[in-house]
């Protein structure tokens, strides 16, 4: 009880002191700009949170730990802008921090999720996390942060994207399942169903809507390159295929799809960041931004002006890049981020 | 519960292990031994309380040698007798334990280098496991071997290649002159138990040795975790142990000159590991545990006569790991990792020293090793075949200067590595003093580890040796003023430059891949200091080790990139530890202390927590008495650890105990 109690006693000096004197370079309030989430290392505990003032340039590391005086915890693997809060899942802690969007002091908790990735919103009072190891999504409520229930896929889960009543989610992984992870598993968000699956190519890794409403699926084509990866054209409302382009090397390995603002242009990272437009059927040979990064992880597209983010997870044990371009692909900036920059929420 | 019952556990499951921790009824023997311990003291004579070969004996670093190698003495194993090898070194060496904390797997590097270039050797064969290249001390009993002897650097070479930091020489070697029985249980915080027992029986020419040990905890200490929100105290969970071993030595004296001995050490353990303090709050139950199972068998043969020394010696060692990973996403068990690894060593070495005049001395040597691996890990069972050949010259010149030659070759899978020389020289500076002057030279070769090289995914069979180009000097003072004050003093500097220092990369993200990647340069000064003496009634011992170590990717990638100069994570800057013993009367009073400095955990340039994790000062301290008949002897002590309870972290968000306790009681008949 004594340990208790002095650790208490040392808690409120420490404290004391950091009100006292608050280190000058956290502002209480965060002006425009982005949050950059930092994965860390697997089992290390070290995934930390970045924020970028657009308009001052000004950088701060260690957001999270400095606001919270705790980690942000092990592999932070998502931010999802909401309201007034941002959710950050911390996947291999199996949790879910809420902070406030312009504090970054955090607001509550979710706990008990087996392998969270992303989290998808369906309305103010519910959303879904998908999950690395189980075969199910999990129902959250948000608004509240608790468990509401659990959706069984018979998969496991990444990409979650909603189109009118119906959610799309990508079986990326064959971790922890004994088919083939090569499908789009299609769930009724009403009823909380599954309801269809659409047959893909191997490791579906990450899908965007284009301005037509058409589905785009990238697949990377396998952990041990067992086929070409792909991108496919899906028409989600009748769940059908429209095309498939396939990438000329087997060995290559896009990830990261993402769209403009206007849903016109495709952008994907394949050791560089490449560019096409929808009505193409071809991979574009040449990348759009090349020679920027060491090793390219993540790619984000600001939806308001078209500003291009690739993160850059350089050897994994030093403080990653944040390189930021406009919609022509023209460097603005480089924000140094911390381990394994990955995941982006914009805050405007 | 039975003492058979307790003796011979249930080993099949360690994942819930509760049902093993009972107490039981050891109170009573120590009731009985308190209550007739005033007869004891009658005929109490000082000493402390050891088997033969743990009598304490003044230690110092071996005279004219040219290079540093220390022994471990039985005074700093007489502290650690019941625990592990990782203990034992952290306490009393200079050499780096990297410890994911109580139970759980610990590493040791020298002199800046990685794990994987310390070899461990037991009777003369390296128990490094061949896929992962390094060996878990903490699962190294130090009830089962008696003499421990640290090489420093190039002159691990004689007994190994490959260990570019140094060598652990650990010995199970009985001298015990007739029958004895010693039997040792300790009960600590945290339900820790710790059974330990030797026999020793001789006729004229069999000697027999037989050693057991026993050890769990369940490890559910309490400790404050400020990793998650809102910070909590919480309980440890998931770290129970369980090891339970036996070591059997026959050695049978042909002649006077020639013996053949058997020794085998067999050993199960079962670890369940904790999860780090981020994660406590994870859903699904994981349960993430480990069984190992190893059996180590030496044949030894042995000719010494005048001046030749002959021995031949062969070993199978055979391991069997288990890891498994589990989670219960609602009642149903996934099984996320079930990797089972089956290794073999077969090993022969034959020897020979030979004395020819006074002062010179010729040693050769031939070493066969095979190592084979079974594993889900790999495509296929895999194998590497060496053959090492070696040969030394020492010669001492106007009984001052001695000089120190070593040529080793190594054949490996039918590629041969470049020659590793070692040349040393030692000059005692003063004619009648015991002060000397010594520096070496080696190179050295370490291969990458089979996981390197066949680990799926990710593993490259291009990899190329790490290669070290190795100096040492130093000075050393040995002197015993009188009775009541002897000293020694060493002062060692050392520097080493790896190439093709092996790392694992991230290969695009798909998965990470080892590549020879840095130019490691490591340099340092280490320096001891150690007191002792002895009265009838009081003896004193005083030592102070302390390590200086820079150890820096120089590449010419890490300089383009930035990060050349910097110091490696997880090996500190500055790393002590001292020991003072004070005996009066058969009481002793033993106070040791680690210091820890510094360490980095990534490689960026920040040095604020969480890159860099703080310093921290451990103190222990034990308290003893002994009583010793002629026919019988009885040591009981009380031992607190982490004294200050004070809160650090070895490894980043990895739960430590706070203070804690141990008493135990030692019973010897002879």
């Amino acid at each position: 009880m004594r340990k208790v109690n002095l650790s208490v006693l040392l808690l409120l000096f420490v404290t004391a002191c950091h009100k006292d004197n608050p280190p000058s370079d956290i502002p209480d309030n965060l002006a425009d700009g982005i949050f950059i989430v930092n994965e860390g290392n697997f089992n290390s505990g070290n995934a930390s949170l970045t924020y970028f003032e657009t308009e001052t340039r000004k950088t701060t590391n260690q957001l999270f730990f400095k606001k919270n005086n705790a980690p942000l915890g092990d592999v932070a693997q998502s931010i999802t802008m909401h309201g007034e809060r941002a959710y950050i899942v911390v996947n291999n802690s199996g949790l879910i921090y809420v902070i406030n969007r312009r504090t970054a002091i955090n607001e509550g908790k979710i706990i008990d999720l087996v392998s969270p990735r992303q989290l998808l919103f369906i309305d103010e009072n519910k959303a879904y996390v998908s999950d690395l190891k189980s075969s199910k999504i999990t129902i959250i409520n948000p608004t509240e942060l608790n468990i509401l229930g659990k959706i069984e896929i018979g998969r496991t889960s990444e990409e979650m994207l909603k189109i009118g009543g119906e959610v799309f989610v990508a079986n990326w992984s064959s971790y922890n399942q004994a088919k083939i992870n090569n499908q789009i598993m299609v769930i009724n968000s009403l009823q909380d169903i599954l309801i269809d699956s659409i047959t893909v190519g191997i490791e579906p890794n990450s899908m965007e809507v284009d301005k037509n409403g058409m589905l785009w699926v990238l697949c990377s084509g396998g952990f041990e390159n067992t086929e070409n990866p792909s991108l496919w054209q899906i028409d989600p409302g009748e769940r059908k295929l429209i095309q498939k382009i396939e990438f000329p090397d087997i060995n290559s390995s896009p990830t990261a799809l993402e769209t403009n603002r206007e849903g016109e242009l495709l952008f994907f990272i394949d050791k560089a960041v490449f560019r096409m437009g929808i009505s193409e059927s071809e991979i574009p040979t040449q990348p759009f931004i090349q020679g920027f990064s060491e090793l390219p992880y993540q790619l984000s597209i600001n939806q308001q002006n078209n500003e291009i983010y690739l993160t850059d997870a350089l050897d994994y044990t030093r403080n990653g890049f944040v390189y930021r371009f406009n919609q022509e692909g023209q460097i603005l900036d480089t924000i140094t981020a911390g381990l394994i920059p990955g995941s982006i929420g914009f805050n405007y | 519960m039975s003492f058979f019952k307790f003796l011979f556990p249930d080993l099949s499951g360690v994942k819930s292990p509760e049902r093993f921790y009972h107490k039981y009824p050891v109170i009573i023997p120590l009731l009985i031994f308190l209550l007739t311990s005033n007869i004891l003291q009658a005929q109490m004579t000082f000493d402390t309380l050891q088997l033969q070969e743990m009598e304490i004996v003044s230690v110092k670093l071996e005279e004219n040698k040219t290079v540093k190698a220390t022994t471990i003495d039985s005074l700093e194993r007489s502290g650690f007798s019941q625990s592990n090898l990782a203990e034992l070194l952290e306490g009393s060496s200079v050499v780096f334990i990297k410890s994911y904390g109580r139970g759980g797997l610990a590493t040791a590097s020298f002199r800046g280098t990685a794990a994987s270039h310390t070899q461990v050797l037991w009777n003369g064969f390296q128990i490094s496991s061949p896929m992962l290249g390094q060996v878990d001390l903490s699962l190294v009993p130090n009830a089962f071997f008696d003499q421990a002897e640290l090489q420093y650097g190039g002159s691990s070479l004689e007994a190994i290649p490959g260990a570019l930091g140094g060598s652990i020489e650990l010995n199970t070697n009985s001298k015990a002159a007739g029958p004895t029985l010693s039997i040792s249980q300790m009960m600590g915080s945290f339900q820790t138990f710790i059974t330990t027992a030797a026999l020793n029986l001789r006729t004229k020419k069999l000697i027999s040795n037989t050693r057991f040990s026993f050890q769990s905890s369940k490890n559910d200490f309490d400790y404050y975790n400020n990793a998650i929100l809102p910070a909590e105290w919480m309980k440890q969970e998931d770290a129970s142990v369980r090891n339970i071993g036996f070591t059997q030595q026959f050695t049978y004296l042909i002649s006077d000159f020639q013996q053949i001995s058997f020794t085998t050490w067999n050993q199960w353990n079962d670890r369940n590991i904790p999860t780090t303090m981020t994660n406590v709050q994870q859903g699904g139950n994981p349960s993430e545990y480990q069984n190992n199972f190893s059996s180590r068998n030496v044949l030894s043969w042995n000719f010494n006569k005048s001046k030749t020394r002959i021995e031949a010696n062969a070993a199978w060692f055979h391991e069997k790991l288990l890891y498994f990973l589990e989670t219960f996403d609602e009642g149903s068990p996934d099984t996320l990792i079930d990797s089972r690894n089956t290794t073999n060593g077969y090993f022969a070495k034959a020897k020979l020293d030979r004395e020819f005049g006074k002062g010179f001395l010729f040693s050769a040597g031939l070493d066969l090793r095979i190592e084979k691996v079974s594993t889900s890990n790999y495509q296929g069972q895999k194998q590497r075949n060496s053959v090492g050949v070696y040969a030394r010259l020492e010669k001492m010149l106007w009984h001052r200067l001695s000089l120190d030659l070593l040529l080793r070759q190594e054949l490996t899978d039918g590629e041969f590595l470049p020659i590793m020389p070692f040349f040393g020289v030692n000059y005692q500076l003063l004619p009648n003093e015991d002060f000397n002057i010594r520096a070496s030279v080696s190179r050295n070769f370490h291969l990458p580890s089979l996981n390197d090289l066949y680990w799926i995914p990710g593993g490259n069979e291009d990899l190329k040796p790490e290669r070290a180009l190795e100096i040492e000097g130093g000075l050393n003072y040995s002197q015993i003023f009188n009775h009541f004050i002897s000293l020694d003093a060493d002062l060692s500097f050392f520097a080493s430059e790896i190439t093709d220092w092996i790392q694992w990369k991230p290969e695009s993200y798909q998965y990470w891949t080892p590549e020879n990647i840095a130019q490691v340069h490591a340099r340092g000064m280490e320096t001891s200091i150690h007191l002792n003496g002895k009265s009838k009634k009081i003896e004193y011992n005083f030592r102070v080790n302390y390590a200086f170590t820079q150890t820096t990717d120089e590449s010419e990638l890490a300089k383009e990139k930035g990060y050349a100069g910097q110091q490696l994570i997880y090996i500190p800057v500055h790393n002590a530890n001292g020991l003072v013993h004070f005996g009066y009367s058969g009481i002793y009073l033993r106070w040791t202390l680690n210091y820890t400095g510094e360490r980095k955990t990534t490689m960026n340039e920040s040095n604020r927590f969480p890159d860099v994790l703080p310093a921290y000062f451990l103190n222990d301290v034990s308290l003893g008495k002994v009583w010793k008949m002629k026919k019988f002897g009885l040591e009981v002590k009380g031992k607190v650890n982490n004294l200050f309870d004070v809160n650090y972290q070895a490894i980043l968000w990895r739960a430590m105990p706070g203070r804690n306790y141990e008493i135990s009681l030692r019973f010897l008949v002879n």
